[in-house]
Formats: structure tokens, sequence, C-alpha cells
């Protein structure tokens, strides 16, 4: 009895890792990397607690005292409302990207309609139109419409610029899927609608999980078109809202630090929380 | 499946009607009974909170005032002015008051007709006559007024009173003097000139000086005027040249990726001896938030000395207010000019004074608002100045800009010659003169 539970506890022991030169040089070189990536957000935070004169004259050291109040300000220049609105314009263009996206690719590659190869081409053509040579018809149009400074503008903007690039994503996912599946689909008696929901859709869970990944990162950083089609105080979105905290010749940069430390939370909370979708989706969905 | 997609839909377009405040323009409209009424837009480069308040204030209290009437604000920063001007300007939506650079920055608005010719409400009237000449005349063309100025700004050396006693230099008369105090500061143990040019503007601001010392005024504005530029008076290339000597003997290595603050901080923080700096920046050499206790009070300043045996205007200073231009297309100037007398007006230049330190071309409002010594100082040299020389960038046409900006920053690289900055500016030059003329 007593050898057989040993025997159990030590089959349900983790594998030893065994320590060889070669692993202590990959842990050192991951080490490495984390801290690159870790320490300019931690230097961010810690110098949102500075005054100017510390973060130029001791760029490196902790705050002599560590002055909340910036952080305080930043919140009363309304940091917290430039991020409530990222995350509407982010969530919102996530959702209709990828549902536009996908009955895009879908239609493309598994509905027979006609001039679908040079349909296809049109809609990958979209990727070669720049943002800024399409700001003043934008512009009239937005105007003409009424979308002009409105959220939903911006949502519907993000959505038409990134509906090329996550089709194409998506298309290619969609490709590579067994036509077996269909065929079974078909037999079983689903209709078109069926077949996407139920078939395609759930199939291409990782690429939809990269396409809204891509997404979150173009929409929550996107500059020129949240300057330019947004107007009042009260609708900028955070990439804005920072630029307004900064001047020409007298920038508070703590408060400015403050307030960036303050918008990455969502984002670093995001990935943290979402760590195993994000890099599933990356690598399984991109990698395809 | 679909119950999730719902779920996800209903909550997406929850969360869009919370936050989409869809809020079109519905344009301005003048109903002229007597009062004033109406909607007009005006457009400032000034979003930081520091000034915000500022302008928040007045339009709160215009509007206050005119119970009828509706202001539509918007401040975007120094840099993305650009892009928004542009693209209104091309989408002939440019707002009833805008910003505008003087120099030929403004007068690409005044050429398009963007610009309501303002001369019938300032020559030989109240208000005209308040406004300092010097700062009115940075928005002149072809004789007629065509720009409000908010403020007056000029370049100077702010040095640190403690650098100079301890190097045991005083501050220089004339440029070679200031030349030979870099020895002693250095021996000191200072970085003589704080200098950083990530931004391209500090130097661009070195040069307007060089250029207004070494080549005579009618000549540089022939050569700043985009329908005549040829830029081959040998004072520019001497410009370039002064500007290198000094440059490499005086500053750190490496400038092009220094940014004007951090060189700034060098100086408050008593690693620089002087830094060549806007009057505007005033406000944040007292600020105690800002810089450290020590420099507050240690500090003067004085105005680029002259360059012995220069063929240009002794004595001019680099500088020029900012302004406002009215749209020339605007459905509501009467309104447009009344706010612009209000913001300019004795008490709220005063309050600008005050609050936000700028020196103010409103006459009376620097003794009403007990500006600091610092700047009636400048107000006082700024008048005396026989010429203000306008900003280089916004005063050429931007691809003569463009040619300095890029040709000063490869030369500071050790990539170009003064000679070869001189032949880009030419060509850039020449080609705006074949599209203008």
């Amino acid at each position: 009895m007593t050898t057989t539970a040993t025997s159990t506890a030590v089959r349900m022991r983790r594998p030893r890792v065994r320590i060889t030169p070669v692993r202590v040089v990959i842990g050192m070189v991951l080490a490495a990397l984390a801290v690159l990536v870790i320490f300019p957000l931690v230097w961010m935070a810690i110098s949102g607690f500075k005054t100017n004169a510390e973060l130029y004259g001791d760029p490196w050291g902790l705050p002599a005292e560590w002055r909340w109040h910036n952080y305080e300000r930043a919140y009363e220049y309304g940091v917290i409302h430039y991020i409530g609105n990222s995350l509407v314009v982010t969530i919102g263009s996530i959702i209709l990207v990828v549902l536009v996206s996908s009955f895009a690719a879908f239609a493309l590659v598994r509905v027979k309609i006609p001039f679908s190869a040079p349909l296809t081409m049109v809609v990958l053509g979209g990727l070669m139109l720049s943002e800024t040579v399409a700001l003043v018809p934008l512009f009239r149009i937005m105007r003409g419409i009424g979308l002009y400074n409105s959220l939903f503008g911006i949502i519907i903007l993000y959505t038409a610029f990134r509906v090329p690039f996550i089709t194409f994503l998506i298309r290619a996912y969609m490709l590579g899927l067994p036509q077996e599946v269909y065929d079974s689909a078909v037999v079983d008696g689903c209709n078109t609608w069926q077949i996407f929901w139920r078939i395609t859709m759930p199939l291409c869970y990782p690429i939809i999980i990269s396409a809204a990944v891509l997404q979150a990162l173009f929409s929550w950083n996107e500059f020129v078109f949240a300057l330019v089609f947004i107007k009042d105080d009260e609708l900028k979105t955070m990439p804005v809202g920072l630029m307004t905290l900064q001047s020409k010749l007298t920038t508070d940069w703590p408060v400015v630090f403050a307030g960036l430390t303050m918008s990455a939370i969502p984002m670093v909370l995001a990935f943290l929380f979402g760590q195993r979708y994000f890099v599933k989706g990356i690598t399984e969905g991109i990698g395809k | 499946m679909k119950k999730i997609i719902g779920i996800a839909l209903s909550l997406s377009l929850a969360a869009l009607a919370v936050g989409c405040g869809a809020n079109p323009d519905s344009g301005g409209s003048s109903a002229n009974t007597g009062e004033l009424t109406g909607k007009i837009s005006f457009l400032e480069k000034w979003p930081d909170p520091q000034y915000k308040v500022i302008f928040d204030k007045i339009v709160a209290d215009y509007i206050a005032a005119h119970p009828g009437v509706e202001i539509d604000h918007q401040a975007v920063g120094d840099q993305p002015i650009k892009d928004q001007l542009r693209v209104l300007t091309s989408a002939d939506e440019l707002p009833d008051i805008f910003f505008a650079w003087p120099g030929d920055f403004a007068k690409k608005f005044i050429r398009g007709g963007f610009a309501a010719d303002l001369s019938e409400y300032l020559n030989g009237t109240e208000w005209g006559e308040s406004l300092a000449e010097s700062a009115l005349g940075a928005y002149k063309y072809d004789g007629k007024y065509y720009g409000i100025p908010i403020n007056m700004n000029a370049k100077v050396f702010a040095y640190s009173k403690s650098a100079f006693t301890k190097a045991g230099v005083q501050p220089p008369t004339s440029y070679e003097e200031l030349l030979a105090s870099c020895e002693p500061l250095k021996a000191a143990g200072y970085t003589p000139i704080a200098f950083g040019n990530q931004y391209g503007w500090p130097a661009i601001h070195y040069i307007t000086q060089l250029n207004a010392e070494y080549v005579a005024a009618d000549v540089r504005n022939a050569d700043y005027n985009p329908a005549g530029g040829e830029f081959t008076d040998p004072g520019y290339e001497k410009a370039l040249v002064t500007f290198k000597e000094m440059i490499d003997k005086c500053s750190k290595p490496g400038s092009n990726g220094i940014s004007h603050e951090t060189a700034q901080a060098d100086l408050t923080n008593g690693k620089a001896g002087m830094q060549y700096l806007e009057v505007l920046e005033f406000v944040s050499l007292n600020n105690t938030e800002t810089v450290p206790e020590s420099w507050i009070g240690d500090w003067d300043f004085f105005a680029f000395p002259p360059i012995a045996g220069a063929q240009g205007t002794p004595g001019a200073i680099t500088g020029a207010p900012d302004g406002f231009l009215v749209n020339g297309k605007s459905e509501n100037i009467a309104l447009a000019i009344d706010f612009l007398k209000f913001l300019t007006s004795k008490e709220n230049a005063a309050l600008i004074v005050k609050d936000i330190g700028w020196p103010s071309p409103v006459a009376g409002s620097a003794e009403l608002a007990q500006a600091t010594p610092e700047v009636k100082k400048a107000v006082e040299m700024m008048s005396a100045a026989p010429e203000m020389a306008i900003w280089l960038d916004t005063e050429t046409h931007a691809e003569v800009a463009q040619a300095y900006l890029a040709g000063v920053e490869s030369l500071l690289n050790q990539d170009l010659t003064p000679a070869q900055v001189m032949d880009s500016v030419r060509v850039a030059a020449a080609k705006v003169k074949a599209e203008n003329s």
C-alpha cells in the first residue's frame, strides 16, 4: 500500500526540469527580454510621480516625494473620459470589423457569386488606400452624412479601413478549412446561413481572435482620424486626448506620464486576462 | 452562439447609444437686429490645460454677455493644427476665426481669399490704436491688416547668473564676446549654450536671427516672397557658417537627438550657462512645479548680440506674435470681429498676461496685470527693436522652409556644408518661384 501511494505521488509530481547550461542561457535571455518590455512601463509609471525638474535632472531615480496629485490632475483633465471613448470605439470597431470581414470572406470563399475573383481583388485593393490621402474627401462625406464629430462615425471609419486587411486574414484561413466538413454539413441539411454560423465561425475561432487583437491595437492607438473627425473635447479618444496635455513649450511631463500610465492599464489588463487567447490567436491565426 | 452574438450586439449598441454624441454642426447664422446673435466657430492651438482654462473662460464670459451667441470653440495642438487647417481648407470648412502663424503661413490663406481684410476695423479705430503696431504689422499684406495678434514673442538668451559669475563672464554685448564666453563657461563645468534640435525649429530660430544680422531687410523680404526667392546673397551662407561655428564651439554634440525641453532642463538644473529661448517660455522658467527652487531668481536674459561688420539689420530680434485670422467667407464676420475685440480687450489681455505670462500686444495690459519684471523688460526690448524677424519656417514658403529644416539638420550632423545647404534652399526656392510667378 505504501509503495503504491509513493509511486502515485511520484507519478503526480511534475517532472523535474533539468538545469543545463543551454536552459540557463535561454532563461537569462528571456529574463532580459522581460526586463526590456517591463522596464519602460515601470519607468513611465514612476515618472508620473515626479516633478519636471526630477524627470530631467534624475530620469532614472525615484521621486523625492510620491506625487499622487499628478495622477489626480490627469484624472481631472479627463483622461478617464478619453479612455472610455477609446474603449467604445475599440469594442465597437472590433465587433463590426469581425462581422463584416467574416461575412465578406465567407462569401468570397464558400458562396458561388458572379465575379468573385475580381471582387476579391477590389476588396483587397482597399489595403492600398492610405488614410492621409483620403482625409479631405472623407471629411466632406462625414460632414455630409452627419457622422462628423461622433464616435459612431469613427467606428465606421476604423471598420471601413480595416475590412480589407481583416478580410484578407480570415479569407486565407477559410481557404485552409477542409471541404469535407462543408460537404457533410450540406448532406446533413444545413443552409448557407447555418454553415456560416455553426460550421465556419467556430472553426475560424483562432483567426477571429487574431483579427480582434489586431483591430484592438489599431483602434486603441489610431491618431489621424480621431484628430480630424472629432471636434468636441468630450468625444476625444485617448491618443488625441493625451496629446492635448502637451504644449509646444511648457509641458508638464509627469502629468502626461500619469495619463499614459492610466491609459495603458486597460490594454495591460486585457492582455493579462486574455494572454492565452492573444498568443494562441496570433500564432494559430497568422501562422496558418 | 446566436444568443452570444445577440448579447454582444446589444451591448455594443448600448455602448454606442451612451458614448456617441452625434453632434453635427449646424453652421453659423446671423440675425443682425442690433444685438449680435448667431454662431461662430473658433479654432486655436492651445489645448493644454494651463492655457485652455483661460480661453474657455473668455469664451464663456462672451457667451454670458451675449445670450444669443453660440461659439463652437476647438483647441488643437501646435503640430496637429497644421493638418487640421489643411483638411478644413481643402473641404472649404474653415472656422470663422482660426489661428495662423504670421508670414507665408498666414499669407497662403490671404492669397487664397480665406482671410478677411480687417483694415476697416483697425485703421484709426480705438481697437486698432490699442494693439501694438509691431504685432499687427506681422499680419500685414499689401498694406492691409489681416490678423489679430494675441501675444508678442521674441527669442532671447536666458542665462544663469550664478554660472556666469562662476565662469567670470558678463552678458555679451557682441557676438565675438558671446563666442569668447564659451571657453570660461566650459572650464567652470557648464555646457555654455544648451541646445536641442530634435524638433527642427530651435535651429531655424537661430538661422532666422542670423539671416536678419547678415542680410539686408529688403533682400530678405524679396527672397522670402514665394514669387521672388533667389537666396543668392552671400549673407545666407555666412549665417549658416556662424551658426555651425557657435554650436560646434559652445554646445553638446548630437543636438539633433536632444529635445528643446531636455536642453532647458540642463540650464535650469545648473548644468548649462544659457539657452536661446522664447519669451513665452518665461512662465515655465518661473514655475516652481517645473524648475528647481535654486533656479528661481538666478536668471536673466539678453538679446542676440550684434555681429561686427554684418550687412543686415543691427539690433533685429527674431520673433513674431501668434494671432488669428477671420475667415473671408464667414457669414458672421461682424460677430467674429466683436469676439476678437473682446478677446483683446485690456481686461482679457491682462488676464492672459497674469495667468499665463504672455507678453501682450494690448496697450496697458502689462501694467494692469502687474507683469513680471522679465516680461516687462522683454516687452520694452521688443518695442525698441528696429525689426522683428518672423520665424523663417513660417515666413517662407513651406518647401523653402522644409529645405532649410532638412539642410540645417544635415549641417549639424556634418552631412552637408553651409554651401550645400544653400544649394538645396535655392533649388526649392526656384521651384516655388516657378510655381508662383
